[in-house]
């Protein structure tokens, strides 16, 4: 079974072109453009990694990530953050100390 | 040595064999002694005398007496020691003392008893003589034994104690009389405390016992002994003597003893050989009587003999030692048998032996017992005796007599005298011989008888011869009994003078000492007689002069007894109490003058100076004397003790009656001088002598000083006030003191110390100099006035008059005073006369009568107004007509009008104070109009303008201001400003502000201001210092424009280009992405699609890359460009940056050098960004070489990176713009690519590394990019 990527992306456009180079690379690749339930999500697709946008509607990828890092089910899946340079550091600042 | 000196005391013989044998040299030492000092040794008793020389000889270490000899005989000192070490000088005090006890028991009881007690100098002295006295302890101890016995009787008796020794040097310490401690043994402590007086540590013997002694140098033996002497004490010499000498000195001593005499022997000693002169006194005491024998003192000194004599009296000794010597036997019985009989006699013709039997020839003569042999001969006999006696003395040679006929010549004797010429003492042996046996002769006698009968007339005539011859015998023989008894008489007589001349010769000695002694003790007299009678003249001239002044004194002076009564009076004494002589003297003073002199004080007084023996001084009474009536005496008194016991006091007497008068009057005067010194309103105080001590102080002095009495009162005024030394004060009382002349200061500052501070006072003082009554000054008066008030209030009034006249007349203000109801010109000032256009004859004229054009403008009625209320009037820049020269000109003028009023209050004057402001009023006329000009401008303005001044207090906000603010210019004034500030800037504010008002430079901040709505409203806040010529901020004046629109739109713009590069970054990404994966495909079919790809693709980079750019000028923009400082390689970076730049632009050649060591702490990401824009720029701006250099170096911590092109340059002009933000060198532009914003990317990123960024360019040559950045980053300080 392919290991699963999946990607929350609001730009359809970029979640079609990751997909296909992910694809590509021989992996499973799920999308979604918001994200209501990411534990639902995740428990539909059992993802091996998962790529988040920082300004995904609804929740937004900060509290996604919250959400995902508090179940303990779902808190060993590595997420990979996508979001503006600038923003990020002081965000990544903010998580360490929030203990991620 | 001491074998050798007992070989010598056993005289062995063989043990001498120097030329002189060991007797020999014995002779010759006591020939030595003899003739130095005149004592024969010989007889002594040998064996101690040789111990004693031995003695010597051991002490100085000779072996043989011959060396001492030789040594004796060279030095003289040691004859000397010789001779008193002979003389044993052993004795003490109370030397066996139980016979002391007996003698004093015994014997001085009997001998004072033969004393006739008579008073004063008895005839009769008891007489001691003490034989061999040597230092004299026995000699006081028996006087003492005699004080202490007869006590208190001691004076009636006169003693003499002679007492002599042969030794000279201790008879010379007897006399002295001095023993030191250890000799003083034997002797009662009361007996030490009577007899002696303690001197230094010795004792003498007191005078009273001393006087009974009389020492004198005397050999017994050889010098005549004394006479009558009562008691003989001999007891350490004869036991060094042999018996010959001491029979000898037997004789002497029965000799000098009085028939009832005692001896008194030492304890070993008995009168032996002599007991025909002593009998003991008890059978263990060793004192003897004297015996009534009849021998004769015979002078025997043996000066002649110096053969060794063996004792007469050896026939007592010898009788058993002969008795087996056969031939000495039949020797006596010769002798006794047929030997003729005869005596032996001594030079006195004694008897000491009869030799046979002389019963023929010699019998007792009847009469008192004698041996003489002249009174035992028989009747005949005798005178031949005597004949042959003198003949042999004579002759030294046998005498005989033949054929005398004795008992009437029935028998015929003859006898021949032989002088025994060897013999110690002169003897002489008598042989008598009985001429029996010789016939012829008595045949001759009967044949003479016979032949008498022959004839008648030869028988009568024969008869009458013989009758005659017998006659002549008869008187032959008495006259030589009268001879012989006058002979003995003259003999006794010759002895006593010869002992009364000895007695004499020894008081002479003791007289000798004496002598010396008073010879000296009279010069001492002399000495002394010499000071009294020094002392006499001075006493009589200070008697002299005593009475001198007892009679010229003024003052009476008696001199009373003990009991008061007057011993003398002087004159002045007589004069002063009206009293005559003869009622004075002899009569106690309390009785003078009917008991007018008992005054009870002075009883008291005098009987206090008896009886305590003390001075009486200055006492002083009042009394009423009978005649002179009430006095004041001041009685001195002193007692004189007298020698003789009686105590007079001198009594001096001092009428004080006018002086105590005058005392009073001036105690009361000295008293009034004090009370108004005291009371003085001025400070007064005298000062004493050149230290100035202050003497006497009011009240008023030291409390000007500002000091308490005690503390100035006796001390040197310049000690008190130390604040004056420097003033000139001691300068100026030096001068008074020393001129004389008086100083007077009429005002003078001083500095006082008061209250703990220096305080300047005026003083007026006077310095008085104090003159002695001899003219000489002792010290200084001071009197001081304070009158700082009065100086002050005066100068005060000076400074004011001053001032008011100074105001006057050189004010700048017109000023007038107008006297009285008219307002007559009183005072007009320069400046008044100059603004009225008129002259000085205006002062005296009533004002309105001068200047009649004020009427009709109310100034008449005006100060009319202020004349009779009184109330002053102003004016403010009020126009005034004035004709001045003719002309009505208007003037402007500010003036007060103000009631003059006299000292009682009244108003009698106006004061016109004014000043012309007509210029002044133009010009504040133009001001205002200036200002509301402006004002109205501030006002109209839309920005919000303030004033402050230089302290930063607002003194204006305009209308803008308040509005935006909603308050008044009050409220925004006092708290408003600050408070509308945005919190989050108001501290920045609060900083920024205070470096500007500190530095004086402007102050320009971006800052929110809070509307009256409550809104934020964004500000540029702009303040500027307004300074004056010397560059003091005068004031501030603060724009503040609102921006508000522009900062939403700024962020607004920021925000947009932000989200839109992001936005387009996302395209871009996906478009990068799907060429990427187009490229993939392409480079497997088609290598031409391949290759558009790849173009596509690069425009994308480029495109990304200049949407950065963008986003990089953003965040610069909104001060958002972070730093990310690491420790990096810088090596490794610029080989990177290198690495991108040739790979883009292959066509060119970087160059590289030089090389950074150390690690550098900077954003690695950043500095390469500048790196390649410099590196990209150099290979875009130099399309014509193909060669950039790249060096890089570090230098003072400092990296610097040089890049190089050979470029097209830039121009001079352009240099200073390249690094603005969207600047593009015009040309440049035309011909490349880009934003023109790489530069200003650089320059800031260089910039926040605190790094600075330049360029060195030629137009056409090329350029040099340099920037410098530290290694170490540190964080930009604000």
């Amino acid at each position: 079974m392919k290991k699963c990527v999946l990607i929350f992306d609001d730009d359809i456009e970029m979640l079609a072109v990751s997909k296909i180079i992910l694809e590509r690379q021989n992996y499973r690749v799920e999308t979604r453009v918001c994200c209501d339930d990411i534990i639902k999500d995740i428990a539909e697709v059992n993802p091996g990694m998962i790529l988040m946008d920082l300004r995904i509607p609804k929740i937004g990828g900060e509290q996604a990530t919250r959400l995902a890092k508090s179940e303990k089910a779902t808190k060993d899946i590595p997420i990979i953050i996508f979001q503006p340079i600038q923003k990020l550091s002081m965000q990544v600042k903010e998580r360490m100390q929030m203990g991620f | 040595m001491l074998n050798d000196a007992l070989n010598i005391i056993s005289t062995n013989e063989d043990a001498m064999p120097a030329k002189f044998s060991e007797e020999e040299a014995f002779k010759n030492i006591f020939q030595l002694l003899r003739l130095k000092h005149g004592v024969d040794f010989t007889y002594y008793k040998q064996t101690t005398i040789r111990r004693r020389i031995l003695r010597r000889m051991v002490i100085l270490k000779q072996e043989k007496i011959v060396e001492y000899l030789q040594y004796i005989e060279k030095n003289n000192v040691e004859v000397d020691t010789l001779f008193h070490d002979l003389l044993i000088p052993v004795t003490s005090f109370f030397r066996d003392p139980e016979i002391f006890e007996s003698l004093c028991k015994t014997v001085l009881p009997e001998l004072v008893e033969n004393i006739p007690v008579t008073t004063g100098t008895s005839a009769n002295p008891l007489r001691i003589w003490i034989v061999g006295c040597s230092t004299g302890q026995e000699v006081y101890s028996i006087a003492i034994c005699l004080h202490e016995y007869l006590s208190d009787k001691v004076s009636q008796i006169k003693i003499q104690i002679f007492a002599t020794d042969i030794s000279e040097k201790s008879i010379g310490k007897a006399r002295s009389g001095l023993y030191d401690k250890g000799e003083m043994d034997g002797l009662t402590d009361g007996q030490v405390q009577q007899f002696f007086t303690k001197i230094n540590g010795t004792y003498q013997v007191k005078k009273a016992i001393r006087d009974m002694c009389v020492f004198a140098c005397h050999n017994f033996l050889k010098d005549p002994p004394f006479a009558k002497i009562d008691l003989i004490s001999c007891r350490n010499v004869l036991i060094y003597m042999e018996p010959f000498l001491q029979k000898k000195a037997f004789t002497t001593f029965h000799y000098s003893l009085k028939p009832k005499g005692y001896l008194w022997l030492g304890k070993s000693k008995s009168v032996g050989s002599a007991s025909d002169y002593f009998v003991p006194l008890g059978p263990k005491e060793k004192i003897y009587s004297r015996k009534a024998f009849p021998g004769k003192f015979i002078n025997t000194a043996s000066t002649h003999s110096e053969g060794i004599l063996r004792d007469t009296d050896y026939g007592l000794r010898s009788n058993k030692k002969r008795k087996d010597d056969f031939q000495k036997d039949a020797d006596d019985i010769l002798l006794l048998k047929y030997t003729p009989p005869g005596v032996i006699v001594n030079d006195q013709y004694d008897i000491v032996q009869f030799r046979g039997s002389t019963g023929d020839f010699l019998e007792p003569a009847p009469g008192k017992a004698s041996l003489n042999v002249l009174k035992m001969a028989r009747e005949g006999l005798s005178f031949e005796i005597r004949n042959a006696l003198q003949k042999a003395k004579k002759t030294k040679a046998s005498v005989s007599k033949e054929n005398i006929p004795l008992n009437n010549g029935k028998k015929i004797v003859s006898l021949e005298v032989i002088p025994l010429l060897n013999s110690a003492d002169l003897h002489f042996l008598i042989l008598f011989k009985d001429a029996a046996f010789a016939p012829g002769i008595t045949g001759a006698g009967k044949d003479l008888k016979n032949l008498a009968g022959l004839t008648q007339h030869e028988n009568i005539r024969i008869k009458k011869l013989e009758k005659d011859l017998v006659n002549l015998r008869e008187d032959m023989r008495s006259i030589t009994e009268d001879q012989e008894a006058a002979n003995e008489e003259l003999q006794s007589a010759n002895e006593e003078l010869l002992s009364g001349s000895e007695e004499l010769q020894s008081l002479n000695e003791e007289l000798e000492t004496g002598k010396e002694e008073s010879q000296s003790t009279n010069e001492e007299l002399v000495t002394v007689n010499q000071e009294l009678f020094d002392r006499n003249e001075q006493y009589n001239e200070a008697r002299i002069y005593a009475e001198a002044i007892v009679s010229t004194i003024h003052e009476p002076l008696i001199v009373i007894d003990r009991g008061f009564r007057i011993k003398s009076a002087n004159q002045s004494f007589y004069k002063n109490f009206s009293i005559s002589e003869q009622d004075t003297i002899g009569k106690t003073l309390f009785e003078l003058q009917n008991n007018g002199w008992d005054i009870p004080g002075l009883r008291r007084q005098l009987l206090k100076i008896q009886s305590e023996n003390e001075k009486l001084i200055s006492w002083e009474d009042t009394y009423t004397f009978p005649l002179v009536g009430k006095r004041t005496i001041c009685f001195n008194a002193q007692p004189v003790q007298k020698e003789n016991g009686e105590g007079l006091i001198l009594l001096a007497m001092e009428d004080i009656t006018h002086r105590a008068h005058i005392q009073l009057e001036r105690n009361e005067l000295l008293h009034r001088f004090q009370n108004l010194v005291e009371k003085a309103p001025v400070a007064i105080c005298l000062l004493r002598g050149k230290d100035y001590v202050i003497e006497v102080i009011n009240e008023g002095m030291f409390e000007m000083w500002d000091r308490t009495l005690e503390e100035v009162l006796n001390k040197p005024a310049f000690d008190v006030l130390t604040e004056l030394r420097d003033q000139g004060f001691k300068e100026l009382l030096d001068n008074v003191y020393n001129t004389g002349e008086r100083l007077i200061m009429q005002e003078i500052p001083i500095n006082l110390k008061r209250k703990g501070k220096l305080e300047n006072v005026f003083v007026k003082f006077v310095y008085e100099p104090l003159r002695e009554p001899d003219g000489t000054i002792s010290g200084i008066m001071a009197l001081a006035h304070e009158i700082t008030e009065q100086v002050l209030s005066r100068k005060k009034i000076e400074e004011s008059e001053y001032r008011y006249h100074n105001l006057v007349h050189t004010s700048a203000s017109l000023i007038l005073i107008l006297k009285g109801e008219d307002l007559v010109i009183s005072v007009a000032n320069d400046s008044m006369l100059q603004s009225l256009g008129k002259g000085k004859d205006l002062i005296g004229k009533p004002l309105l009568t001068v200047l009649p054009e004020i009427i009709e403008q109310g100034l008449g009625d005006l100060l009319h107004n202020v004349f009779t209320t009184g109330e002053s009037s102003y004016g403010y820049e009020v126009p005034v007509y004035i004709m001045r020269n003719g002309k009505m000109e208007l003037s402007y003028y500010t003036y007060v009008y103000a009631a003059q009023r006299d000292l009682i209050g009244e108003i009698d004057g106006v004061s016109v104070i004014a000043t012309e402001v007509t210029p002044q009023a133009e010009f504040n006329k133009k001001i205002k109009e200036s200002e509301a000009h402006f004002r109205q401008v501030a006002e109209l303005m839309p920005t919000k303008i303030t004033n402050a001044d230089a302290a930063g207090g607002v003194t204006y906000y305009n209308k803008n201001w308040l509005d935006f603010a909603g308050m008044d210019f009050e409220k925004l004034k006092d708290f408003g400003y600050h408070s509308i500030m945005h919190p989050g800037e108001l501290e920045e504010f609060k900083k920024r502000f205070q470096i500007a008002f500190e530095t004086g430079t402007d102050l320009e901040m971006e800052m929110r201001f809070m509307n009256k709505d409550g809104e934020y409203i964004w500000h540029l806040n702009r303040a500027s210092p307004v300074k004056d010529e010397s560059g003091q901020v005068k004031m501030w004046i603060g724009a503040t424009t609102d921006i508000h629109n522009q900062k939403t739109k700024e962020d607004t713009k920021d925000e947009f280009i932000s989200i839109a590069s992001h936005e387009l970054k996302t395209p871009l990404t996906i478009a990068k992405a799907y060429i990427d994966l187009l490229q993939i495909n392409l480079q497997k079919t088609s290598k031409e699609d391949y290759n558009y790809a790849q173009k596509a693709a690069e425009s994308i980079d480029r495109l990304n890359g200049l949407i950065g750019e963008l986003l990089d000028v953003s965040k610069i923009q909104n001060g958002k460009l972070g730093l990310k400082i690491t420790e990096f390689d810088f090596n490794e970076m610029i080989s990177t940056a290198i690495e991108g730049i040739q790979y883009a632009s292959p066509n060119h050649t970087i160059h590289r050098s030089g090389i950074i060591k150390p690690l550098v702490k900077r954003d690695k990401e950043r500095l390469q960004q500048v790196v390649i824009n410099l590196l990209s720029n150099a290979v875009k701006y130099s399309p014509n070489a193909n060669v950039v250099d790249i060096h890089i170096a570090e230098k003072n911590g400092e990296v610097t990176v040089a890049i190089k092109d050979k470029g097209i340059g830039i121009s001079k002009e352009n240099v200073g713009k390249i690094f603005e933000r969207y600047y593009r060198e015009e040309g440049r532009a035309t011909h490349f690519q880009g934003l023109g914003i790489g530069l200003y990317i650089s320059y800031e990123i260089v910039q926040r590394h605190n790094g600075t960024l330049w360029v060195e360019s030629k137009l056409h040559k090329g350029s040099t990019f340099y920037f410098k950045v530290p290694i170490n980053y540190e964080a930009k300080k604000l």
